[in-house]
Order: C-alpha cells, then structure tokens, then sequence
C-alpha cells in the first residue's frame, strides 16, 4: 500500500512538472538549440555570470566590508562548535551516538596520517589537518543547502514558476567558494609545512633532503648524480615554494565554485522539468564532491608534509 | 577559416583535457591495486591522491600562467 502510493505521488509529481513546463516559455530552448557556434558565443558573452567570482559586499562594519561569504563562514564556525561541544560535552566510556562518530572520525584520521608521517610529526599535524577537514566539509556542505546562493537581493525578474532567478547579492555563499578563504588556508598550510619540514629536519637537513643526493653510489658517480640531484632540488623547491599551495587553494575553490555555478546554472532553466532533471544529478554529484575535495585537502597537506619530513632517516 | 571561430579557452579545455586523461589512469591503476591487495588501501589511495593531485596541478598552473 505504501509503495503504491509512493508511485501515485511520483506520477502526480511528474506530471504536474510536465503541465508547467508546457506552459513555460520556449524562449530558451530555441537559442540554445542552435547549432552554430558563432551564434551560440555572443549570447553566452552577453549574459551575465550566473554566479559572481568576487563574493558581493552585503554591509560595512566601520571600514571593513562584510562579504556575503564571510557571514557564512562565521555561521559555518558556530555550527562547528555547537556541533563538537554537544557531542563531547559528557565524555563516557561507552560513547553515545555523537560522541561515536567523533571518535571514529578522529581515530580514522590517526590511521590514515600514521600511514605517511611519523608518529613525532603526526602530533604536530593532526589538529592542522583535522581542523581544516572539518571545517572544510561543513563549509562544502552548506552549497547543498536550499537557499544558500538563492536567497539574495533581485534587481530584475526572470524565469518562471519554481525557477531561480538571476540573484544578485545572496545573502549566503558556501564559504570555500570564495577564492580569499582558500587561498588564506593554503598560505596557513604553506607556512607552517615549512615550519613542521624546519623542525623535524632542521634547517641544513632539509636542503640536503631537497638537494642531496639519495641513492647509494660509489664515489665515481657522486659528482654527475650531484648535479642531477640539484636541478631535481630545484624543481621540488619550484613545486613546494609555489605549485603546490596555489593547486590546494584552486583546486578547493574551482570544485566548489563550480559546483555552485552549476546547480544554479540547472535551477535557472526556464522549464521545470529540466531544472529537476539536471539538478537532481547536479545534487548527487556536489555531494560526492564535497565531501572528497575536503579530505583531498586534508589528506594532500599531510602527504606535503611527508614528503618533505622523511619517515625513514632516524631508523639507519 | 574554422579556426578563427575558436577562441577563448582552448588552453585550458587542453590542459584540463590532459590531466583528466591523468587522472583517470591514476584511478585505474589504484582500483586495480586495491583489487589486488585490499590491505594497502591506504598506501594506495594516498600514493593514488598525490599522482592526481600533481596531474591536476599542472592543469592549473596553465589556467593561471596562461590567461
């Protein structure tokens, strides 16, 4: 009987989505229809971006600029804290519910750092990198909830029932689709990766990591592979100096700005039918995504640090 | 000339077309690793990750370097 009325409620569902799209306009799908490309660009490069690069300024505290982005990311950090202080406020010894996933979360965490860094190392990076999973997950997770990147001030009206239209100034903005964020947590991870690299090496020791040479020769072939080893230190410092933290921040920042661009691009179809048939996927996919790009975040900062900390010297 | 008509981004659908190529492989040979040793699946995914993580970086640093 359930299921039964759960296939009643679909059908009805997609058939009233059906009557509204035959009476949406058919303005859109005839222009972007058209097979020529040359056609196609100037009505691309005349529409407005859907979602702005640059996070629009909601009001002024004094001289600062409040961004629409940065009020998300103080909500952002005070569901953390409720969060982590509900469910660790009474520890027992058999967790609860709460208290389990934290701890599973944590111990999992542990294991999965033990695998690259040594135990001395993971004690300085394993509050680095669990904070960030954390905050980054919950500051992904929030492009997923409705009306974030919705609700917003509208200076002209578009689109029909159901249908977003162009928002100007939202009043929320997942906070990792801000450039300015995830270019901050790439700088904080820059600076101190080299600080955790200086420490556990020493400062001489890790430019013999980066520049020396680290495989056993007889003392014939010391000076050519020398030389190699140092064009090879002079790559890796190119990639730790600039390659690597600049592909942390955009790479956070493109999957999740893209991934908003995206869902608002689907929900801003003028028919209905369409808006639900590509965002239904669009929402499946921005799950997955946000979930994976906070761990690869997480887990990309660690295996930096490993590969600049060797596991290995103190065992000879 | 076709050519004219194509303008913009070409570089970056290239190189993101590169390291999407990249990227996949990456994948393949980590599945098929897991698949073959279940116990490392950490050492694998980590190693995986960062064979990815500089596929993709490349692809970004076109996107900036060449714009």
């Amino acid at each position: 009987m359930n299921r039964i009325g759960k296939i009643v409620l679909l059908l009805g569902f997609l058939a009233a989505a059906f009557v509204a799209d035959a009476n949406a306009q058919p303005v859109a799908v005839t222009s972007t229809n058209a097979p020529v490309a040359a056609v196609v660009a100037p009505i691309i490069e005349a529409a407005p971006p859907l979602v702005s690069q640059i996070a629009p300024t909601l009001f002024h505290i004094g001289p600062l600029p409040v961004t629409n982005s940065m009020v998300c990311t103080w909500i952002v950090v005070g569901l953390i804290l409720v969060i982590v202080r509900v469910t660790t406020w009474r520890m027992t010894e058999v967790p609860g519910r709460g208290q389990n996933v934290m701890e599973a979360l944590i111990e999992g965490w542990q294991d999965l750092m033990g695998n690259v860094l040594e135990p001395k190392v993971v004690k300085w990076v394993f509050p680095f990198a669990m904070t960030f999973f954390i905050f980054i997950v919950i500051s992904n997770l929030v492009d997923l909830v409705p009306g974030v990147g919705s609700i917003g001030l509208v200076h002209e009206k578009t689109g029909a029932f159901l249908s977003v239209p162009h928002v100007e100034t939202p009043f929320f903005r997942p906070p990792t689709s801000d450039a300015n964020l995830t270019v901050a947590m790439a700088f904080i991870f820059f600076v101190m990766g080299l600080f955790w690299a200086v420490r556990a090496n020493g400062f001489w020791g890790l430019i013999k990591h980066t520049f020396g040479v680290q495989v056993e020769t007889n003392k014939y072939a010391y000076v050519p592979l020398m030389l190699l080893f140092i064009f090879i230190g002079i790559m890796e410092s190119f990639s730790i100096l600039f390659i690597r933290p600049v592909a942390l921040a955009l790479r956070l920042y493109g999957n999740i700005f893209g991934g908003e661009t995206m869902l608002t691009m689907a929900m801003s179809q003028k028919s209905v039918f369409m808006a639900i048939l590509l965002a239904l996927p669009g929402y499946f996919f921005e799950t997955v995504v946000c979930l994976l790009q906070a761990f690869v975040f997480a887990m990309l900062s660690v295996a930096f640090v490993g590969t600049m900390c060797p596991a290995h010297d103190e065992e000879h | 000339m076709m050519l004219a008509e194509l303008t913009g981004n070409i570089h970056i659908g290239l190189a993101f077309g590169g390291a999407a190529i990249g990227i996949g492989i990456a994948a393949a040979g980590g599945v098929m690793a897991i698949g073959r040793n279940p116990g490392a699946f950490g050492k694998v995914f980590t190693t995986m990750l960062i064979g990815m993580a500089l596929a993709e970086g490349l692809a970004i640093l076109a996107w900036i370097v060449i714009k």
